[in-house]
């Protein structure tokens, strides 16, 4: 079969999400997006199963699959599993080839990655044990507020200073919030003030491996464009968008189809080799 | 007794508070002196007739007793071993000595010394930088702990018992070198959080039982020749390290930990004690002069030649620098690690992470994407 049939998958099994891209010929022809349970493999085959459906494949017609995020070593049925690092920087080259700046931001990770114009990770820095600065902090924070993400991001672009939110620590955040609303400061400026807290926990990350053009922001809460502006200002640059509409929250899983895809190439052009072959190395000093 | 057999028996031994080994001297009479930083000479507790035991926090679960006495910025190392010792867990010591480290290992000086049981305290001060003249000082704080345990436990420590402690450290310090030296194989006989316990167990156990051992273990390797897979080969370093566990972590992820430049690693064992000369003075300068810990003030230039060379030495693809969080000591090695790295281009991770924390999955995360890397990048080179 020539190589633009081939048909690779990856399976991003996130802290809150889950996604899975299948790529025909090293292009998207679908994906999906689904909550994360408690099993992490039945929730790789809920996800992956979708994706399938969805592009109208067999499951068999899959030459290669990655797994990646926090669940990977769980996406039983996958080649290999890849960490989310790699996928990102992979999925975010693969789409913007000049992008030199990645920063993702999931439910429970925020990592910031810097790669040079061959794709390679230079850099990495990611959050601690600590739900600031990440997705799970505005899930938190909308819920005390009784809200959903979507009404926080309308309301962000509403009249109002940012409330002054400590960026330290969730659960004394959300007593903040609580203290807020109990003296009546309106909601749109306790949102940007959120926002910005978001925003400041992550700048730091991404200063530490050095803000280089072009910048990328991916995961779910990409799509927040509170927290983007609010980052954008912070840091004084613009993201570049991804193009042709691609959803920010699979960039990971995107990599690491991608990956299974430069993988699948490489197992069958050794197989056509194979007569050349050096056979094992052992490991020599 | 086969290799697995007596790994087994290390990490029994390095498990618990209190190991079988520990536990018999005393039953047979014996004392046990503590002691919390790899500046302390354990030769001197070995001289007093004792067995010298680095404190370590193993099977801890929480502090919330060292919590009522240290605040939160005192790092968890210290806090589950002042809380372990505040259970009463380490009441089978006739004694506690520690120095100034950090600030953090004074605070748990103070709490030992009016919380435990623990008879016998003392405290070194130890210069924080290794020059000629104040190697008279740290002599004289050796002399100290002396007369004050001579004092205590109605013991004499002459040139003579001194003498035959060097003999026993050498011997277990050569053994220690002789495994280490195994890990500079293709396929090295032992992982690193196997070393780490085997390292570890020569801390806490009678010398005498733990040389027994590993010269059985020695043999073991020696002929072992099966091939070892790994996608790449670390050198860990930093300071307090006694969590086998973690280094397993790094290990399930594809790498293999060759080298632990880390207090309860290398620092232990390299570099003899010369048996020639006058025993307390050879001591002082073997403990004074060796490859400087993070506390030495300018230490890192010969810290990071000590790390290169190293890296040479067990073919090392990258340097993992770890700390525990609040080692305020640390953090500007760590600081200095990544510079480094990015002017030299040695692969370098740095972690910051909690004394027996569990929960490894940023950790495996981390680690997994640092192979990745190495991996791409010596790819590259190839391709190139």
């Amino acid at each position: 079969m020539p190589n633009q049939e081939k048909v690779t998958a990856g399976v991003d099994i996130g802290s809150s999400t889950s996604k899975a891209v299948i790529l025909v010929g090293g292009k998207i022809a679908s994906y999906a997006i689904g909550p994360s349970s408690v099993s992490p493999t039945k929730t790789a085959h809920l996800v992956f199963q979708q994706a399938l459906s969805s592009a109208g494949i067999h499951r068999e017609q899959v030459t290669y699959t990655v797994g990646t995020g926090y669940g990977r070593a769980k996406v039983e049925f996958a080649d290999e599993n890849v960490s989310e690092i790699s996928c990102h920087a992979k999925g975010a080259h693969h789409l913007l080839a000049e992008v030199r700046t990645i920063v993702d931001v999931g439910g429970q990770d925020t990592k910031a990655i810097s790669i040079n114009k061959s794709g390679l990770v230079m850099e990495f820095a990611m959050n601690d044990k600590c739900a600031a600065g990440t997705g799970r902090f505005l899930d938190f924070m909308a819920r005390s507020m009784g809200l959903e993400i979507k009404d926080m991001v309308q309301m962000h672009f509403q009249d109002g200073y940012p409330a002054m939110i400590s960026s330290m620590c969730s659960v004394f955040a959300e007593s903040e919030v609580i203290n807020l609303i109990n003296e009546e400061v309106p909601l749109p400026s306790i949102i940007k003030g959120l926002h910005k807290s978001v925003a400041n926990r992550i700048s730091t990350l991404i200063r530490r491996v050095g803000v280089e053009n072009e910048i990328v922001m991916t995961g779910g809460v990409a799509k927040n464009n509170g927290v983007v502006e609010t980052l954008e200002n912070i840091l004084k640059c613009r993201f570049v968008t991804l193009p042709g509409n691609v959803d920010p929250q699979i960039i990971g899983a995107l990599g690491a189809a991608v990956i299974g895809f430069e993988k699948d190439q490489s197992l069958q052009s050794r197989t056509e080799n194979a007569g050349n072959n050096r056979g094992t190395q052992q490991a020599q000093f | 007794m086969n290799k697995s057999e007596i790994l087994n028996v290390f990490q029994d031994v390095v498990k618990e508070p209190l190991n079988s080994y520990v536990e018999q001297w005393i039953s047979g009479g014996g004392k046990v002196g503590g002691y919390y930083c790899s500046l302390i000479p354990a030769e001197i507790f070995t001289a007093a007739g004792m067995v010298p035991y680095r404190i370590r926090g193993p099977r801890s679960e929480d502090t919330a007793l060292a919590d009522v006495y240290l605040s939160s910025n005192v790092c968890t190392f210290v806090r589950h071993t002042v809380n372990i010792a505040l259970q009463g867990e380490f009441d089978f010591m006739s004694g506690i000595v520690c120095m100034n480290g950090c600030d953090q290992a004074r605070r748990a000086y103070e709490v030992w010394k009016q919380k435990t049981k623990v008879p016998f305290h003392a405290f070194l001060s130890v210069p924080r930088t290794s020059e000629e003249r104040l190697l008279s000082w740290y002599k004289e704080e050796l002399e100290k702990l002396i007369e004050a345990m001579e004092k205590h436990f109605s013991v004499k420590i002459r040139s003579q018992e001194l003498h035959e402690a060097i003999k026993l450290h050498n011997a277990a310090r050569a053994n220690l070198i002789r495994l280490n030296d195994l890990r500079k194989r293709p396929s090295p006989p032992i992982s690193g959080s196997e070393a780490l316990t085997v390292t570890i167990a020569a801390h806490v156990m009678p010398l005498k039982n733990f040389n027994e051992l590993a010269e059985v273990l020695l043999a073991a390797l020696n002929s072992d020749q099966a091939p070892r897979k790994y996608r790449a080969r670390f050198i860990v370093s930093g300071g307090e390290l006694d969590e086998p566990e973690f280094l397993k972590v790094m290990e399930d992820q594809g790498g293999l930990v060759v080298y632990e430049d880390t207090c309860f690693g290398a620092r232990f064992y390299e570099e003899q004690v010369p048996e020639e000369g006058d025993p307390l003075t050879k001591i002082a300068e073997r403990y004074f002069y060796r490859v400087p810990c993070a506390r030495m003030v300018n230490s890192f230039p010969a810290r990071y030649a000590n790390v290169e060379q190293i890296m040479t030495d067990f073919h090392a693809d990258g340097l993992i620098a770890q700390r525990i969080k609040q080692c305020i000591v640390n953090a500007g090695h760590l600081y200095n690690f990544t510079r480094r790295g990015r002017s030299n281009g040695m692969p370098t991770l740095v972690l910051d992470r909690e004394y027996l924390a569990g929960g490894y999955g940023q950790v495996k995360t981390r680690v997994q994407a640092f192979i990745e890397n190495i991996e791409s990048k010596s790819k590259k080179g190839a391709e190139l």
